[in-house]
């Protein structure tokens, strides 16, 4: 189930008035939404249930073990590593057993060919469980958290299950804190009308990016030629390109504000999860705006312990920078093409590290670099690079198979086919609204014009409501039925 | 920010008021059409007793007339009751018939005799498209959720998850529900914005030429390739239950061939697709002894009397159809028949 298929439909309604009908206590609450987000995974697959479960009964023992044990006690050092340890282990298998075994058994397999040796390793077709990319990593932030005593681990199994198995994002994040969200679970929530009015808000924006804006662009756009690339022109190559741009933005940023309006229609904030990435003026910039919540995790637990660490990664920021990215192209899915992805980033981010340093020295040396840095030129500039960067990123992020990935790059320069997207005129003017809606988020989000932007939230009421309900009109018209998977839904 | 009960009421409610006065409008624009579905024909199939009961795609719907035109000209001494389940394929029906269908006709009174005790005969409709695999897609159309009670949606996703196939049970429910919007029903037709467009622009709703060559370019080429899909052996298998469904009860079973527009039909369709599938339809009736009326090109009906959809003929069609084929190949339901049954192949 997700918040675009039907079923959501009849789920949601009848799980939000039960819930604000629920006596308003912590236990009461918190139990009925542990029992939904069940109902919701069970939806998927009733079958995997216990493997979420456990894994959360088993993070939940942990972290009061942890407690239990201080780390100024240097005699529960060693039962405290070996506490982690088990976490680690567990949650980390899990997540690479589900997702990497068959990649990787592949993988060998393909060199054992190459190098005449025939031996083989079985290939199990195995189904990753919905969620495990996300749940897993939320589950191991919150154990480190608690191993060096950031927070106090939670002393209810009630919560700290739903703090892992949440059903607004349970399936594909925002990845949250033990920090953000076990407070909250920890006390009651009231109905506010303010809260509610936001929280519906937010859901109709998320349904506008993801069913109307992501798919539209990936259907009329992106698919037909990623699909037969051979027929288009290079134009149409770039086109596409930047359509899928828009899409994976759309998609993924619409997921986020669809799990944090639901959440929000109960009572409880998630993290935001993207920040107008396209204003980006740098790959850092970037990914301190796309999927926030996934790279601050990939740097506070992986990549800020390894550079400030005792250990041999202790001040290489290149090398590290890789690695991290390396990881998270390999997180996005177990393929050469996201592995690619990722490297593409880390260089690029090393890259940009080392062009940063060499540009503060020359600061440091002669003002007129200073003034050059905060130039409207540079700026743009800076703006453009790391947008294209990015776009063409999302060459092998597409991709199926790297060939694939460098064919298509190919043939942003060389491709001469003749085939056009066939558009009539009205779908041609709802992809432009779409872009234009991707446009003009980004743009209200600009601090020049975010006055105007409050000043559109203050419109009075029935303007506002006679708004929402001209947009929602637009999306019955528009917005097939069927909305299609969410592309992170597959991480 | 609404930070009101109030604001957030008048909010809601001035929303509420743009969406049902636009749906009040374009209801004028693209009236809903409500189309004779598979649960009014198990509604039907329970509450009358039929002497024939039709299955069939959704040109089962050509059936119902026929019907109605039957009851007519017998003053009711012989009725019919058609079940449409739309975009066909025998395995869907096979599925109905075991399900819907059967405990119906099966249904005994108090004293043990059939409630049903009047149903002599049993058509089924079928066209090569039929006898192809099921489609595979994102929608994965599963046309007897249309039938499905909450029970048997329960027991699917308890067996499979909620998946594209069960999901239509929800899909049909939700229209229910909204049964008179038509913005609901318009995001399966999607004609709503066109037919606005139209009627701003003061123009009809007719294709462009090219279009209108490249809508029957299509056709054309879908029944053309027919050919490398018709006799599926699933849907097969299911035909075959679904005669020993009418052997088990002495039904009088006939199978019909559908009319086809004849725009659809290029002369390679007309040597390769149709007679092939009509030849395994013979051997198969003739094996089973059933009788075959296959109307694919020898009904009157012509390109005319067909809807804008290609496939389904148009009312006016519908009781051309009726009148013409109770004059010639079906004149047989006028009359029950004799007992014991006797089926023939044709």
């Amino acid at each position: 189930m997700s918040f675009v298929d039907v079923e959501f439909a009849f789920f949601f309604p009848a799980v939000l008035l039960l819930y604000w009908l629920l006596p308003r206590t912590r236990v009461a609450q918190n139990s009925f939404l542990l029992l939904a987000s069940w109902v919701f995974y069970a939806g998927w697959n009733w079958k995997l249930l216990p493997l979420l479960l456990f894994g959360g009964v088993l993070d939940y023992l942990i972290g009061n073990y942890l407690g239990a044990r201080p780390v100024s006690d240097p005699a529960q050092r060693r039962r405290r590593s070996t506490a982690l340890a088990i976490s680690l282990t567990w949650n980390l298998g899990a997540l690479a057993f589900f997702k990497y075994v068959g990649f990787f058994a592949h993988s060998f397999n393909r060199l054992f060919e190459a190098a005449g040796l025939g031996a083989t390793l079985p290939e199990l077709q195995i189904i990753l469980p919905l969620g495990i990319s996300f749940y897993t990593l939320q589950r191991i932030g919150y154990i480190v958290d608690v191993y060096y005593e950031r927070i106090a681990p939670s002393r209810s199994p009630l919560d700290f299950l739903l703090f892992t198995g949440f059903f607004p994002q349970l399936t594909a994040g925002p990845i949250a804190r033990g920090a953000e969200l076990l407070p909250q679970l920890a006390q009651p929530r009231r109905l506010q009308p303010g809260v509610l009015a936001s929280a519906a808000a937010t859901f109709l924006l998320g349904y506008m990016l993801k069913a109307w804006v992501a798919d539209s662009i990936g259907s009329k756009i992106v698919d037909p030629v990623f699909g037969a690339s051979a027929d288009y022109s290079a134009g149409l190559h770039w086109l596409a390109l930047f359509g899928y741009a828009m899409q994976v933005f759309a998609d993924f940023a619409g997921y986020s504000l669809l799990a944090i309006g639901t959440a929000r229609f109960f009572g409880i904030e998630l993290p935001i999860n993207f920040d107008s990435p396209f204003l980006a003026r740098s790959l850092p910039e970037f990914w301190r705006r796309w999927h926030i919540t996934l790279n601050r995790w990939l740097f506070d637990y992986i990549y800020n312990p390894l550079v400030s660490g005792s250990g041999w990664f202790r001040g290489r920021f290149y090398l590290t920078l890789v690695l991290v990215f390396l990881a998270s192209g390999l997180w996005h899915g177990a393929a050469l093409t996201f592995i690619s992805w990722g490297l593409m980033h880390g260089i690029g981010m090393a890259v940009h590290r080392g062009w940063d340093e060499y540009l503060r020295r020359l600061c440091r040396k002669d003002r007129k670099y200073v003034t050059l840095r905060k130039s409207a030129g540079y700026a743009v500039a800076a703006w453009a690079l790391t947008q294209l960067y990015f776009m063409l990123s999302l060459i092998p992020f597409h991709a199926f198979t790297l060939t694939e990935a460098v064919n298509f790059a190919r043939d942003l320069f060389v491709a001469h086919g003749d085939r056009r997207l066939e558009l009539g005129a009205i779908p041609k003017v709802n992809e432009i609204l779409c872009v234009g809606f991707v446009i003009l988020l980004h743009v209200l989000d600009m601090p020049a014009v975010r006055g105007t932007r409050e000043r559109l939230l203050r419109v009075p009421a029935p303007i506002r409501g006679m708004a929402y309900g001209a947009v929602i009109v637009y999306l019955f018209l528009f917005v097939p039925v069927g909305a299609s998977t969410f592309i992170y839904r597959q991480f | 920010m609404t930070g009101s009960w109030k604001q957030l009421l008048v909010v809601a409610l001035c929303a509420l008021a743009v969406i049902v006065g636009a749906d009040l409008f374009f209801s004028r624009v693209a009236p809903v059409r409500h189309l004779r579905e598979v649960e009014d024909g198990v509604a039907d199939l329970q509450r009358l007793n039929p002497d024939t009961l039709v299955l069939g795609s959704s040109h089962a719907r050509t059936l119902h007339v026929l019907g109605q035109e039957l009851a007519r000209r017998t003053e009711g001494r012989q009725t019919l009751v058609a079940v449409p389940l739309e975009n066909g394929k025998i395995v869907p029906y096979e599925w109905l018939l075991e399900h819907k269908l059967k405990p119906l006709v099966d249904q005994v009174d108090g004293s043990g005799r059939p409630v049903k005790s009047r149903l002599r005969r049993f058509v089924l409709i079928t066209e090569w498209w039929d006898t192809c695999p099921q489609d595979a897609g994102v929608l994965d159309w599963n046309l007897p959720a249309r039938a499905w009670t909450a029970g048997d949606f329960v027991k699917d996703v308890a067996d499979e998850g909620i998946t594209p196939f069960n999901r239509n049970y929800l899909q049909n429910r939700l229209r229910r529900i909204f049964n008179d919007s038509s913005l609901v029903f318009d995001r399966t037709q999607q004609t709503i914005v066109w037919m606005t467009v139209d009627l701003l622009r003061h123009k009809s709703l007719a294709l462009s030429p090219e279009a209108e060559q490249a809508k029957v370019d299509r056709w054309q080429a879908l029944v053309t390739n027919g050919i490398h899909c018709i006799g599926n052996p699933a849907q097969m298998q299911a035909m075959d239950q679904i005669v020993k469904f009418a052997e088990q009860r002495k039904l009088e079973m006939t199978i019909l061939l559908f009319p086809r527009k004849p725009l659809t039909l290029t002369d390679q369709a007309r040597s390769t697709t149709l007679p092939q599938f009509a030849k395994l339809m013979q051997d198969f009736a003739a094996a089973r002894g059933v009788r075959l009326i296959d109307l694919t090109t020898t009904s009157p009906m012509g390109d005319g009397d067909f809807m804008d959809d290609f496939d389904h003929i148009n009312p006016a069609g519908n009781a051309k159809f009726a009148a013409w084929a109770l004059d010639h190949d079906f004149r047989f339901l006028l009359e029950p028949p004799p007992a014991p049954t006797m089926t023939t192949s044709k």
